[in-house]
């Protein structure tokens, strides 16, 4: 059985309302186990809480309520800095993540900064950039020397450079071309098996998702409605809302089906259906 | 013998650099759109689709010099980028960008209506509105007609611009990336909607998209376009079931591998030397642009 | 850079006018030390004539050669104006950068402070106080500054508000550096380019405010001179040798247009997109 990574425990997530406006619950009650060494896909449309789900994970939002551990130990105010220190991010959008005044070689070696001496620091940096299939001579170029795709790389060197343990990416391949989309994926997959990475893996099209993910969670309206291993997910779906985005998604040869939105009532009940298949019911 | 509503051959584009010589963005474009059918033009960013709608819409930027061999609208010849003969209507990718934020969904309705039907009255105008909001399946649209687009969902919003879209009564309604800035369901209902839309007003569509999957949803027959070139043609059973130009085969791939979890295995596909415009006909309808260097 | 400077100029060809006077004006007030000019020298024989082959731009009442008082003005009022330029755009970015990046009770603050230094009618203010500080190049400096760092700080500060919400700010903040570090490496940078086009206007109002101050008497003394201190001196002169204020008068004028020519030209390299006059 692997380690316990990062243990959510009944995060809930609320806005109280303000000026007319309802308060909002952007998550509700979600628990989730990131195990070492796995890719956890994290799904969901707009309004699911999937990005707020993956602040929360790295300490940049505190919930309302709920637990957060790393590695076994209760995340407080003071070893948070330390935690966050073993947990990185990758952007979604490869034209705003990077400062465009910025080389290569100096973006990737910001996190760094407050624990290495500059010449260690750029050693790793351009180990870095050479993992990801960038030269030193890229490292002296500036973002808009490059694609999307490329730019994209640049954010995972920055990400990978201090080892972390965990990292969050959220929606890294949405903005990139099809064929790009591809490129990246494989490269952080092989990333993984190098460097023993754990990856939180959001994304809203779960078509993306299946290559790279052990294990699938569903969020639908700040609800977690389904966890389980990938292949489960999507040879049986077991919520209808799951059902409904797999039935969503338009692939080649396969007939689109668009259901008319009916608001899904939420169960209370969390069932395991089968072994690490949850629904909630 | 049908005539297509749409026919360019050899449309070549070219736009000042900031150097200020002339860069090409279209190198020798030949397409030809049938009426009444969903055309879905494939095209990373870079290939030369944007450019290529904006030149059927006459909207070539500041500068740009636009040459074709054949351009003829509704079966007749016409100089490049002129429109006259057709009605063209657009759905943007953006649907917030395409609404004025100051402004009720009325009134974006009611002004297409007036510059159809300058002589409509106001009640005409509002039936008008509400009627076209009734056939993209907007419900209570007498309601709607007075909310402003930030009180409605993305998908509602997009459902909207396709309403004003037809309010204009094209013959051919552009379709530029209209779902990807949505919610995979949502996407769902609007391909749906946009297919159901071509068949009862008798539209030709042309969809733009990098999206295969959305693609094989929705489109009749599919164009794939890099370096301002179309690489290869034909209908969604001709490009889905038998590509032939590695470029083709390449998104074909990535796609599934995305999927599939063997995006390992992919390559990118060599650049194909711009001067080889040899077109090689497979069959009636699938075509490929030749003279591509072999093996991967 | 060098592209972007060839475009704009491509498309505005006036700028290059502008700048070959700017560069005229300020080599000319730099290389004064060696160029054959005596402004202190008098020459008694020639007093307060218009401009001849012996002086070009005449003599004042002294016999003093106008266009070597002139030129040497230029070195007052163009270094003023630059020593005043550069302590607002230090002052303004500091509080601009501030106010932005850390918001809240400190952005209030400071904007409040802007708010009561923009509403004092400080050209009121300093009449008074010229009754009480002593006249020189330092106050001139000083006063300037002070009365002119705010539009700079708002500038800034809006730009920071929308820089600071960007990913590479977040990223910076989530890997644990500090606001100090944030605002140098991050915030900085992307806002220089609004600093550098509002600095060409700054300077311009600089020399404007110096000669006004200079002509108030609150700037150099004689036999020193600036171009606000000779419009000063030809006050009396009018009538009679009325080229005395012209020349300077002009002068500021065409220094002035040249620096906010230069602030444009810089603000259209830096947003090529949105050209406007």
């Amino acid at each position: 059985m692997a380690n316990e990574l990062l243990k959510l425990a009944n995060i809930t997530v609320q806005y109280p309302g303000r000026h007319g406006k309802p308060e909002l619950v952007a998550l509700d009650d979600v628990s989730l186990t990131i195990y070492e060494g796995e890719t956890l896909g994290l799904v969901g449309e707009s309004g699911s809480g999937k990005t707020t789900l993956g602040q929360v994970a790295l300490s940049l939002l505190q919930p309302t309520s709920g637990e957060i551990a790393f590695a076994g130990q209760p995340i407080t105010k003071h070893n948070r800095r330390t935690v966050m220190d073993d947990m990185q991010l990758i952007f979604q959008d490869p034209y705003e993540s990077l400062n465009p005044k910025h080389t290569a070689l100096e973006l990737v070696r910001e996190p760094l900064r407050r624990h290495f001496d500059l010449s260690t620091a750029t050693e790793m940096a351009t180990q870095a950039l050479a993992a990801v299939g960038l030269t030193p001579a890229d490292g002296e170029k500036y973002p808009v020397a490059f694609s999307g795709g490329q730019r994209q790389r640049i954010g995972i060197a920055r990400a990978i450079v201090g080892q972390p343990k965990f990292i969050v990416a959220d929606e890294p391949i949405s903005a990139l071309d099809v064929s790009i989309q591809a490129q990246v994926l494989s490269l952080m997959m092989a990333l993984r098996e190098q460097q023993a990475l754990t990856y939180l893996f959001i994304s809203h099209d779960l078509s993306k998702v299946q290559a790279i993910s052990d294990r699938v969670a569903v969020l639908y309206f700040g609800h977690l409605v389904e966890l389980g291993p990938t292949a489960a997910i999507f040879e049986n779906p077991l919520h209808p809302y799951t059902q409904e985005l797999l039935a969503a998604i338009p692939s080649i040869g396969k007939p689109l089906i668009a259901q008319q939105r009916q608001t899904i009532t939420v169960g209370t009940s969390w069932v395991e259906v089968t072994p690490g298949h949850f629904v909630r019911q | 013998m049908v005539k297509p509503i749409i026919d360019m051959q050899g449309l070549t584009v070219t736009v000042p650099s900031k150097q200020g010589t002339m860069v090409p963005i279209l190198n020798g474009v030949n397409l030809t759109i049938m009426p009444n059918q969903v055309l879905g033009l494939v095209g990373e960013s870079g290939s030369g689709k944007t450019m290529t709608m904006r030149t059927i819409l006459g909207l070539l930027p500041k500068g740009a010099t636009a040459t074709a061999d054949v351009w003829q609208l509704a079966g007749e010849n016409s100089p490049v980028g002129q429109h006259q003969q057709l009605r063209m209507a657009m759905v943007f990718q953006d649907p917030l960008t395409g609404l004025n934020p100051v402004r009720t969904i009325g009134f974006h309705l009611t002004e297409v209506v007036k510059r159809v039907h300058p002589r409509y009255s106001r009640l005409q105008q509002q039936a008008a509105a509400e009627q076209a909001l009734e056939k993209v399946n907007i419900p209570k649209p007498t309601q709607r007609l007075k909310q402003y687009p930030h009180e409605l969902s993305g998908g509602l919003r997009q459902r909207v611009l396709i309403a004003m879209a037809l309010l204009a009564e094209p013959d051919v309604l552009i379709a530029d990336e209209p779902t990807t800035a949505l919610d995979v369901t949502v996407q769902a209902q609007i391909l749906t909607l946009l297919k159901e839309l071509q068949r009862t007003e008798e539209l030709t569509i042309i969809f733009i998209t990098h999206d295969l999957g959305v693609i094989s949803a929705v489109a009749d027959n599919v164009a794939v376009m890099r370096d301002g070139q179309i690489v290869e043609a034909g209908t969604s059973a001709d490009i889905f079931q038998q590509a032939q130009h590695p470029y083709t085969q390449a998104l074909l791939a990535a796609v599934t591998a995305v999927t599939d979890g063997h995006a390992s295995s992919l390559q990118t596909v060599p650049h194909t030397d711009r001067q080889q415009h040899e077109e090689i006909w497979l069959s009636a309808t699938h075509r490929v642009l030749g003279g591509v260097p072999d093996g991967q | 850079m060098r592209e972007r400077f060839k475009m704009t100029i491509r498309q505005k060809p006036t700028y290059l006018t502008w700048l070959i006077v700017m560069a005229v004006l300020v080599l000319a007030v730099l290389l004064a030390p060696i160029l054959p000019l005596h402004p202190n020298a008098v020459d008694v024989v020639h007093m307060s004539q218009g401009p001849s082959w012996q002086h070009w731009f005449g003599t004042d009442d002294l016999g003093r050669d106008y266009l070597a008082r002139v030129v040497y003005g230029g070195r007052i009022s163009l270094g003023v104006g630059f020593l005043a330029m550069l302590v607002s755009v230090i002052l303004g970015t500091t509080i601009g950068v501030m106010a932005g990046y850390f918001g809240g009770l400190a952005d209030t603050a400071l904007m409040r402070l802007l708010d009561v230094f923009s509403s004092v009618p400080w050209l009121v203010l300093v009449v008074v106080l010229s009754a009480f500080l002593r006249p020189g190049l330092t106050t001139i400096i000083i006063v300037i500054s002070a009365f002119s760092w705010m539009s700079i700080a708002r500038l800034v500060r809006a730009e920071t508000v929308t820089v600071k919400e960007r990913d590479f700010v977040k990223y910076a903040q989530f890997v644990g550096m500090s606001p100090w570090y944030v605002m140098w490496h991050h915030i900085l940078p992307m806002v220089t380019p609004i600093i550098v086009a509002a600095a060409g206007a700054n300077i311009a109002n600089a020399i404007m405010t110096e000669s006004a101050l200079s002509f108030l008497g609150m700037g150099v003394q004689d036999p020193a001179a600036s171009w606000g201190s000779l419009l000063n001196a030809a006050q009396s002169r009018l009538q009679d040798a009325p080229y005395m204020a012209i020349i300077p008068g002009l002068f500021i004028i065409m220094t002035v247009l040249a620096f906010n020519k230069l602030g444009n030209l810089l603000r259209d390299m830096t947003s090529p997109e949105d050209n406007h006059g």
